[in-house]
């Protein structure tokens, strides 16, 4: 495990979380099936999308050794894939930021705010791949196959829907079908999770350099896994509890959820920084 | 345009690491800080031989710094520019730059950009290019008890010693174009051996 990467791992899975439900929450409010009154109460519950982002971006500045000269991290921008990270990840902040700015001031017209919304989604895929580009290094043998988009693009799926859902759940959405939508793509999301582990922990017995081998880098990676595994079931099974017991999903159910997805995706994304090493020494 | 490299001696190396610790007094390196770090390859087995045992236990030893390679891998990624390839083929850390996202050492293979942790952004071997741009030899080449270590313009050290740049445990010199020549220990094993191991890892 990598713990001393607390602030990659924290930035990496925030983002992920906060683009992959600004996705749904955006598509859910392009298509125009929201009341008035749960588009606003909607737009007041997004606060804490942006307010993820935002904890994101100050973590991933704890990783930087001179946070201060942090601007020098554009001057790449084109050539370099952590500079393009960067790039687009503010300006789906400042896009994202300025169209909830203006929704929850009722400013500017519907078009110009649904174009901003639009503009705001595009910004936050791009800004997902470059960071998948970031980390495929040909000269990091762990990191440079399709383990690596595969793992991002799960968090978005997985810690994504379930913070939209909860988002949707707290502005009182009426779209029931959604509530029921919602949490069959998270099981499905996790049951490739779980393949695509078991897919990857093969994999890596054949990843080794003359001094390392990829399968005894992290010591404890079944205890890890198996903790990992346990808090995603866990945080399903209060996800789907309302479409048994045939209840509204209420935040109080949703946010323990979220928060044992998160851990779940948390410590995933430990592992995956822990199994950093290159092709030399 | 020039370039510059050294040439590695490993058949004559004791792994004695004057040159690391030169370099570590010219540069007043903190503890853990290497520019150059000199690593053991070791390895080796019982053979059966009829009814009687033999063992082939081997080590080895390997001095770097950085390559500054043709194609660096830590240039490639550098979001701040802060690591470049210089006009004279050094690739050095512009420290006034660098913001200390250690991404270059994540990408480099031969472990040389070094962090550092007080001044908060990463170092490295600079070739000591202001000695040699006043004719003198880096530090550690001069050090080296057993003149394993040599250092030139990479032409010429190709002309005189060969172009092989392989051994493990090093990657492959497709990967980056290093600008180093080895010569090879007796024992050397290939680039992509398997069967030694890093025998001195808390050295490097
Ligand atoms: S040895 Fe590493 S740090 Fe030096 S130039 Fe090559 S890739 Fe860059
Ligand atoms: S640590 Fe400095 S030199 Fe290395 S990639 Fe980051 S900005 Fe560039
Ligand atoms: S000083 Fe010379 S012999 Fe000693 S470790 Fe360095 S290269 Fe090897």
């Amino acid at each position: 495990m990598a713990w001393h990467e607390w602030p990659l791992m924290m930035f990496t899975v925030l983002a992920q979380t906060s683009v992959g439900s600004f996705l749904v929450l955006g598509g859910i409010l392009l298509s125009g099936q929201l009341s008035l009154n749960e588009e606003t109460r909607l737009h007041k519950a997004m606060f804490f999308l942006w307010a993820l982002m935002g904890l994101g971006f100050m973590a991933s500045t704890a990783h930087l050794g001179s946070p201060l000269r942090a601007v020098n991290a554009l001057n790449q921008l084109g050539s370099s894939w952590l500079s393009n990270e960067i790039f687009f990840g503010s300006l789906f902040f400042a896009a994202g930021g300025f169209y909830w700015l203006l929704s929850i001031l009722n400013k500017g017209s519907v078009q110009a705010r649904k174009g901003l919304l639009a503009a705001a989604m595009l910004m936050g895929i791009v800004f997902m791949y470059a960071m998948i580009k970031v980390y495929l290094i040909d000269t990091v043998p762990t990191w440079n196959n399709m383990f690596t988009p595969l793992g991002f693009i799960l968090t978005m799926l997985l810690s994504g829907l379930l913070f939209a859902q909860l988002l949707l759940a707290g502005a009182q959405s009426k779209l029931t079908g959604l509530y029921k939508i919602l949490p069959i793509a998270g099981a499905a999301a996790a049951v490739i999770s779980l393949v695509v582990t078991v897919l990857q922990m093969i994999d890596l017995s054949s990843i080794n350099s003359a001094v390392t081998a990829a399968s005894g880098i992290i010591d404890n990676m079944q205890q890890l896994q198996l903790i990992r595994g346990a808090l995603m079931l866990a945080a399903l099974a209060l996800w789907f509890k309302p479409l048994i017991t045939k209840n509204k999903p209420t935040t109080l159910l949703l946010v323990p959820a979220f928060v044992l997805i998160f851990v779940s995706e948390f410590i995933a994304r430990g592992i995956f920084y822990g199994l950093h090493m290159t092709i030399g020494m | 345009m020039k370039q510059y490299g050294f040439y590695i001696d490993s058949s004559k190396c004791t792994g004695c690491k004057t040159c690391q610790l030169s370099c570590k007094d010219n540069k007043d390196l903190d503890i853990g800080v290497n520019f150059r770090r000199v690593y053991e390859y070791a390895g080796g087995d019982w053979l059966k031989e009829g009814e009687i045992y033999r063992q082939s236990v081997y080590s080895y030893y390997l001095s770097i710094a950085c390559n500054h390679c043709d194609q660096p891998a830590c240039t490639k990624v550098c979001p701040s520019g802060a690591m470049h390839k210089r006009d004279d083929g050094f690739v050095v850390v512009d420290e006034k730059v660098c913001i200390g996202c250690k991404y270059c050492s994540m990408a480099c293979p031969y472990g040389a950009p070094q962090y550092n942790e007080e001044k908060g952004h990463m170092i490295k071997c600079d070739g000591c290019y202001e000695r040699v741009a006043q004719g003198m030899q880096p530090v550690c080449v001069g050090s080296c008890p057993l003149r394993a270590l040599e250092f030139g313009p990479i032409a010429e050290l190709r002309d005189k010693y060969g172009t092989n740049a392989d051994v493990a445990p090093l990657p492959s010199s497709l990967t980056t174009k290093p600008n180093i020549v080895i010569k090879q220990n007796r024992n050397a094993r290939p680039t992509d051996d398997q069967s030694g191991h890093l025998a001195n890892p808390k050295e490097v």
